[in-house]
């Protein structure tokens, strides 16, 4: 897949402002897992500037900025890398209306219960923690803010995405 | 945020360790990452830990080093040495039998070898980090990509790029959260639900400003030809000396060392 510079720049940024507000509120922690209430930055991120961007931007954020600062790189890296990107990149694929705050709960919500399966099945194949231990921690940490931030940051956000051209569904046709 | 600045300050630092090629500290970080994954007994996990504690001494960093691990091991370490035991179904000697929940010496013994498990991991992952600047290793990995893969350098000016940006948004962020706090805007009150809505506002002038930011980069981008040729040249060339070599040797000694292990049963081990 070739990039334009624009979606470069909005990886870049993207992952910035996801890495450092998961780094930035990482104030509880259980184990490998965080609660995470900039979860839904991701999955919004996806939504407004398409599924690559989304994917890419929650991928390196998690594993490159947020994993590196507070010392956890290499150790989830692989399963965290995967279930970031499914997490900005699922619900950009599955959220046909933007303007629909169902679809947006509904698909946020399934992609943080994807980040968990990939997250806890790596950590399980590493034979780290229990699998169940760990899928009910992330779903528990990223659901609820997925399914309550997300359309709200989404409404906030789309009149002023869609005026700077930005909104991928309208920048590609 | 203070420790993040100290974190990238620390790579920084000038010692025969940082001073190696960025690409040979990813080859041994890489070693150390294998070595959890081939075992777990503590008789081979415990000396690599202890090995990587001396590792600071050459490289200068042997205070933040310590605090951060001291910091890190408790939350890390002490969720797997907690949630194991009940989940050890074998084991003889009883020591919690509820029906349901059963806890064995055993378990305590196989929650014990994981945490360290865990502990080699998380020891030379922030051994790495505070040894490399991360910008270095995304350049190094970005020629080495082009030069050798042919692969674009697209990821990696992603991965150093964000990296440049990372103290502007500290800033950014900082002075965001302080103007709410200004007003009475009280983040840490409230149930669950309530701090996590706290947030939203937050993030959004912090989105807003981000955004304009992407529009400067991708303009600054196609002002400067971004794309136009394939190949990029890089400014700083690392090049890979005896050092590197030995470095990398090391990582190598060192799985082998927990392959044997396993393969012996060192120290008895045999859960």
């Amino acid at each position: 897949m070739r990039f334009k510079p624009t979606q470069i720049a909005l990886v870049i940024i993207g992952a910035v402002l996801y890495g450092l507000a998961c780094f930035a509120t990482m104030g509880i922690a259980i184990g490998f897992i965080t609660l995470r209430p900039a979860a839904f930055i991701a999955c919004a991120w996806g939504i407004l500037f398409g599924p690559w961007v989304g994917g890419l931007a929650a991928a390196i954020g998690n594993t490159f900025i947020s994993d590196v600062l507070s010392g956890w790189f290499g150790i989830g890296g692989v399963g965290g890398f995967v279930g970031n990107f499914m997490m900005g990149f699922l619900p950009a694929l599955l959220v046909k209306n933007v303007r629909s705050w169902k679809q947006i709960s509904l698909w946020s919500g399934f992609s943080a219960v994807v980040c968990a399966f990939f997250i806890a099945g790596w950590m399980s194949l590493m034979k780290f923690a229990p699998f169940w231990v760990l899928f009910a921690t992330v779903c528990a940490s990223n659901i609820p803010v997925n399914v309550i931030c997300t359309p709200i940051a989404v409404k906030y956000l789309i009149g002023r995405v869609q005026k700077r051209g930005l909104y991928w569904r309208e920048a590609e046709t | 945020m203070a420790s993040v600045i100290q974190m990238m300050e620390t790579a920084k630092t000038v010692s025969p360790i940082h001073k190696l090629n960025p690409l040979a500290k990813a080859l041994w970080l890489l070693c150390i990452i294998i070595i959890p994954i081939i075992t777990f007994n503590p008789f081979v996990t415990l000396p690599i830990i202890a090995a990587i504690w001396l590792l600071a001494i050459p490289a200068k960093i042997r205070k933040p080093f310590y605090a951060n691990l001291l910091k890190t091991y408790p939350v890390l370490i002490g969720f797997i040495v907690i949630i194991w035991p009940f989940f050890y179904k074998e084991g003889t000697h009883l020591l919690v039998n509820l029906g349901v929940v059963r806890i064995t010496l055993e378990g305590i013994y196989f929650a014990l070898a994981q945490g360290l498990r865990i502990a080699v991991a998380v020891t030379g992952c922030l051994f790495f980090i505070m040894v490399t600047d991360i910008m270095d290793l995304a350049s190094a990995l970005g020629a080495m990509l082009q030069r050798r893969l042919k692969i674009s350098y697209t990821i990696p000016l992603m991965l150093v790029s964000s990296f440049k940006f990372l103290p502007e948004f500290m800033t950014s962020f900082d002075a965001i959260r302080q103007a709410f706090l200004t007003r009475g805007f009280e983040l840490d009150k409230g149930g669950l639900g309530e701090r996590i809505k706290k947030f939203v506002p937050l993030f959004i002038p912090l989105i807003d400003t981000t955004i304009n930011k992407a529009q400067h980069i991708s303009t600054a981008m196609q002002l400067k030809a971004f794309g136009i040729k394939k190949e990029r040249v890089f400014f700083v060339e690392y090049k890979v000396r005896l050092a590197d070599y030995l470095f990398v040797l090391v990582g190598i000694l060192i799985v082998a060392f927990a392959i044997w292990g396993d393969a012996v049963l060192l120290g008895g081990f045999n859960l």
